[in-house]
């Protein structure tokens, strides 16, 4: 029973990867990028650099908004935090539709001016192409995403199976037999990283399961509402509760139930206004000259102490009037599932007395579905994670997409001897090649691109992308014509020299040094630069791997050969 | 944060005791062709202990369901330091391991490590 069981489960292995292991291997490397989607952002609007947080900055945000939104209904201001070292400035005029969001601006958070960051897509564009590729209809490409995913999930399990001794071979590293490096690397990744090869894929497979539901007809698009309910649910957490609002409306009936409280208070709220009517309006303008600044330090600290955490957000009613109200909320990680429209927030008046304290509560009335779906989001996005476990996330990652490219090597390595020369071989070893070390390229020249492109150019954001693929297309033309003359070894030292003259390029080209991201330690940055030079240290190391193999193939030194059989044969 | 580092060092130690009980790196470190069972049996299950004892710190820090996830991930970086020390590094492996194993009070390793070709 065992054996054929195992020769049924290594054919499924091998076929139903080999297949789609391209397409995965840059879901991966995609992905696992995305865990530091904010630090690419960050990394990618360099006019940024020079904000840092300072005891001051919430001041400088209301002396901004002062200026260039006196007459609003509502001020908006989202504190540096962890994940973002600017401040996000926003406001809302009187009549203007509730729904939409009001105009916004980013702000320096040391000096207090606007930040007019260049045009980029940046880790939204690696985020975007992970589950929905690119150019593509956005059902179609999320349907070939899942099915990619699901092959995954085969081959997981395939190659549980196949391997029998999983857990005794944890550390079995045969790094010193050679010719087994390639079989040992994919072991390796593969079975370290299991339950994050799992978790990973398995939440994956559920998140984009609206996607292949073609018979209904609310999945016209290909999940649509699937794609746009994390989307609002992430700037729920970002924007609080306007883009609670904004969620309410694209997640459509999914998230309505849950939406509904949040509506009923911003109901409330607007209906409030409207009823205190005009007057007010003008009395205002009035009196507007003469508010003192509140004391917005003594606030924050006395809401970050009762948070015992930062705070995100701050939500300022009726500005610049006697009534002005100030609304706390912290950053919200740490919860699983809100109910949405529910934060924790404290609440002052303008005169710094504690009004009104608002405690998130645990949603209720999520059906069984909706939680797990929010869980699996959770997990899958890494939503939760400090810095460290980010990075144990993003570890896990590189080894499932070490474990991908590895695997796909692998087909070919195993049939070079019997099937050099035949179409489908030499196909899999360009596709190889152009999609492993052309992506890894790819990926380094958008980051290139970014910086080296003018800032102020016309369609920025078009050229940044269209650098992504036209590299990727020079690789694949590349591995065409040099596929068995070193086109791996010169695909990845390229890619890996990139990755690693980032940090390079970042301190030149960017508005602030290096140095001054260290001394005002901008973890952003910082952890982008690291990421880089870890991946550009693995690409330069296969690549370095590759070519000792390549020149012991080509002169085996005789020392080292041991007499085997085949020796004698031949 | 420090329950992470924590979670870090730990299963590390434990992860040491887990490649130690593999034959193939046992023979690296003390030179003897066969590991005995008692060795076995201690290696393991101070591996086992210190390992769950890990997790209690990520549940306190996440809660249970979050918990373990974190875990997992964080074990997984930790494992695979151990796999690359082991393997790409064997001597600082025995350093560590003479400083570190506290299987050394039964069964001090040798001083040279014998390195396997």
């Amino acid at each position: 029973m065992k054996g054929p069981l195992r020769k049924t489960m290594t054919w499924l292995h091998t076929w139903s990867s080999i297949l789609l292991g391209w397409l995965l291997f840059a879901i991966f490397l995609t992905g696992t990028l995305s865990y530091f989607r904010g630090e690419i952002s960050h990394w990618m609007t360099p006019e940024q650099h020079t904000s840092y947080v300072t005891d001051d900055t919430i001041i400088k945000a209301y002396e901004r908004l002062s200026e260039v939104a006196p007459n609003a209904n509502s001020w908006s201001i989202s504190l540096p935090t962890v994940r973002e070292n600017t401040v996000g400035l926003s406001w809302q005029n009187e009549g203007e539709n509730q729904r939409r969001r009001g105009p916004q601006e980013t702000m320096n958070a040391a000096t207090g001016e606007s930040i007019d960051g260049r045009e980029t897509r940046g880790g939204d564009f690696l985020y975007r192409f992970h589950f929905e590729l690119y150019g593509m209809p956005r059902g179609f490409a999320r349907a070939v995403v899942e099915i990619a995913t699901m092959a995954m999930f085969i081959a997981i399990l395939s190659g549980i199976v196949m391997h029998r001794k999983i857990f005794s071979d944890f550390f079995m590293m045969r790094t010193k037999n050679r010719s087994l490096g390639w079989a040992d690397a994919h072991a390796v990744t593969a079975v370290l990283a299991l339950p994050f090869h799992i978790m990973i894929t398995f939440s994956g497979l559920l998140l984009l399961s609206s996607s292949l539901i073609f018979w209904t007809e609310n999945t016209r698009g290909g999940g649509g509402e699937r794609n746009q309910a994390p989307n609002a649910q992430q700037q729920m957490a970002e924007n609080g509760p306007r883009g609670g609002q904004d969620a309410a409306r694209a997640g459509a009936d999914t998230s309505e139930v849950r939406a509904r409280p949040n509506r009923e208070a911003q109901g409330e709220r607007s209906g409030e206004k409207r009823a205190r009517g005009e007057g007010r309006q003008t009395a205002r303008h009035q009196d507007r000259q003469d508010i003192a600044t509140p004391p917005l330090r003594n606030m924050l600290t006395q809401a970050e102490s009762l948070f015992a955490g930062d705070i995100g957000r701050v939500q300022v009613q009726n500005p610049l009037t006697a009534d002005a109200t100030f609304v706390f909320s912290p950053v919200n990680r740490d919860m699983l599932m809100v109910e949405r429209g529910s934060n924790n927030s404290v609440t002052f008046s303008a005169t710094g007395l504690e009004i009104e304290r608002n405690q998130a509560k645990a949603s209720g009335n999520n059906s069984f579905f909706s939680a797990a779906g929010g869980v699996l989001h959770t997990l899958h996005e890494a939503r939760f994670a400090d810095a460290i476990t980010r990075w144990a996330f993003f570890l896990a990652g590189v080894m499932g997409t070490i474990m991908v490219g590895t695997g796909s090597v692998l087909w070919a390595v195993k049939r070079a001897k019997r099937q050099m020369g035949q179409f489908g071989y030499e196909l899999v070893v360009i596709t190889n090649i152009a999609s492993i070390a052309g992506l890894c390229g790819a990926v380094a020249v958008y980051f290139w691109l970014n910086r080296l492109l003018p800032a102020t150019l016309e369609n920025r954001i078009n050229w940044e992308i269209n650098g992504f693929f036209v590299a990727w297309l020079l690789s694949l033309i590349h591995a065409i014509f040099y596929r068995n003359k070193g086109a791996w070894v010169v695909q990845l030292s390229i890619a890996g020299a990139l990755f690693c003259l980032i940090p390079v390029l970042d301190t030149l080209t960017s508005s602030a040094s290096l140095l001054h991201a260290i001394i005002h330690v901008d973890v952003l940055r910082l952890s982008f630069d690291v990421m880089c030079l870890l991946l550009g240290g693995i690409m330069l190391a296969a690549a370095r791997y590759l070519q000792s193999k390549a020149r012991r193939v080509a002169s085996p030194k005789p020392a080292t050969r041991k007499p085997t059989l085949e020796g004698a044969v031949k | 944060m420090t329950a992470l580092w924590v979670i870090l060092v730990v299963s590390f130690f434990s992860f040491m005791h887990f490649a130690v009980s593999v034959q193939k790196h046992h023979r690296d470190l003390y030179k003897k062709m066969t590991i005995t069972n008692k060795e076995f049996r201690v290696l393991q299950s101070v591996a086992w202990v210190t390992l769950l004892y890990t997790l209690v710190p990520a549940i306190q820090h996440w809660g249970m369901g979050i918990g373990i996830m974190a875990w997992l991930m964080l074990i997984t970086v930790s494992a695979l330091a151990v796999t690359v020390l082991v393997n790409f590094a064997p001597e600082s492996f025995a350093k560590l391991w003479r400083l570190l194993g506290v299987v050394r009070f039964i069964a001090p390793p040798a001083e040279r490590p014998l390195r396997t070709k």
